[in-house]
């Protein structure tokens, strides 16, 4: 091998090298937009805020419902179809007794008491749906719904209701599913 | 007479190359934290409001009664023993666990703060938080008192 030979391949093996490190240049500029759409499909924080407050309402009425039968075992929950959670302004629907204790002087809640709440509470609804599963449970489920980026969501929380007295009257003979 | 520089464009190459790859790199790094820290704002309220709801939740599992004051409760087993009680101080929600004699700030930056039980349901401790940033959401739940007895 002569020396023009040496000197050739040396300059080939450059050349490689550069191109690899361009081609990793371009590369890596396509990371960019291939970030921007991970980014993208990340699910949506702003709706999960809601999903939250959803989920501490429903468990507000989960426990309502446990404290009501503590004291009267008898007691089993009624359907209730899309009650408000906070009292609308000129809207004939109520809320539903579960949602009576929404302030600590027991007053109903509205835009003037407590604004804050008020607004934060506003997009919800609230629905109990009922069954008997094998002729000694009582399903409850209670649902808290909400819109969120047009989408109609729910949380809900299941209560298996024992018919049968004998269980212990601390929790009503109830438990959570 | 071809005019010779200190630096071949050979040598040129690589490293404009090396600054493209630095800079494409630190500018998707950049883009993912800067869109990150608001997400990570929400989380962190959320995990601290689970911590509140989780600890509540065990406490209340044993009371038999809730003593509410102006800005704290104390809960009380069957046995008429301090299980723990939670205090708003200086926007501050602090809890005392008695069996552990320890304190812990569990949540800070709050505006008000409330506890209460209701007159028809005294076995139901209802408990509201509202941060001091107004762009969060309120804490808002109920916990049964399941150590209750009927009088």
């Amino acid at each position: 091998m002569n020396i023009s030979q040496k000197s050739k391949n040396k300059y080939s093996d450059s050349s490689t090298l550069i191109e690899l490190l361009i081609c990793l240049a371009i590369l890596s500029s396509t990371l960019y937009p291939l970030v921007y759409m991970l980014q993208l499909s990340r699910p949506k924080h702003p709706s999960s805020q809601n999903e939250y407050l959803a989920t501490l309402l429903a468990h507000h009425a989960t426990e309502a419902l446990v404290a009501k039968r503590a004291l009267s075992p008898e007691f089993l929950p009624e359907i209730v179809s899309n009650s408000p959670v906070v009292v609308h302004k000129n809207s004939a629907n109520r809320p539903h007794t579960l949602f009576d204790s929404l302030m600590p002087d027991g007053a109903q809640m509205n835009e003037t008491n407590d604004p804050e709440v008020f607004w934060a509470f506003k997009p919800f609804n609230f629905s109990i749906d009922t069954y008997i599963a094998d002729n000694n449970f009582y399903k409850v489920i209670c649902q808290v719904n909400y819109t969120s980026n047009n989408l109609k969501s729910r949380i809900y929380f299941d209560k298996l209701i024992s018919l049968n007295q004998s269980t212990s009257p601390a929790n009503g003979g109830d438990s959570d599913d | 007479m071809t005019k010779k520089g200190a630096i071949k464009l050979e040598s040129l190459l690589p490293i404009t190359a090396a600054l493209i790859i630095a800079v494409a790199l630190f500018g998707c790094f950049r883009f993912y934290t800067l869109k990150l820290n608001p997400v990570s704002d929400v989380l962190d309220i959320n995990s601290k409001y689970t911590d509140i709801l989780l600890e509540m939740r065990t406490d209340t599992l044993l009371t038999a009664k809730a003593i509410v004051g102006e800005n704290n409760v104390t809960l009380i087993n069957a046995n008429k023993e301090n299980i723990a009680s939670y205090a708003i101080t200086d926007g501050k929600l602090i809890k005392t666990d008695y069996s552990k004699k320890s304190e812990r700030i569990l949540i800070d930056k709050l505006k008000t703060g409330a506890f209460w039980t209701n007159a028809n349901l005294p076995n139901l401790l209802t408990v509201r938080l509202l941060p001091a940033d107004p762009a969060e959401i309120p804490f808002f739940t109920s916990f049964a008192l399941r150590g209750y007895k009927h009088e």
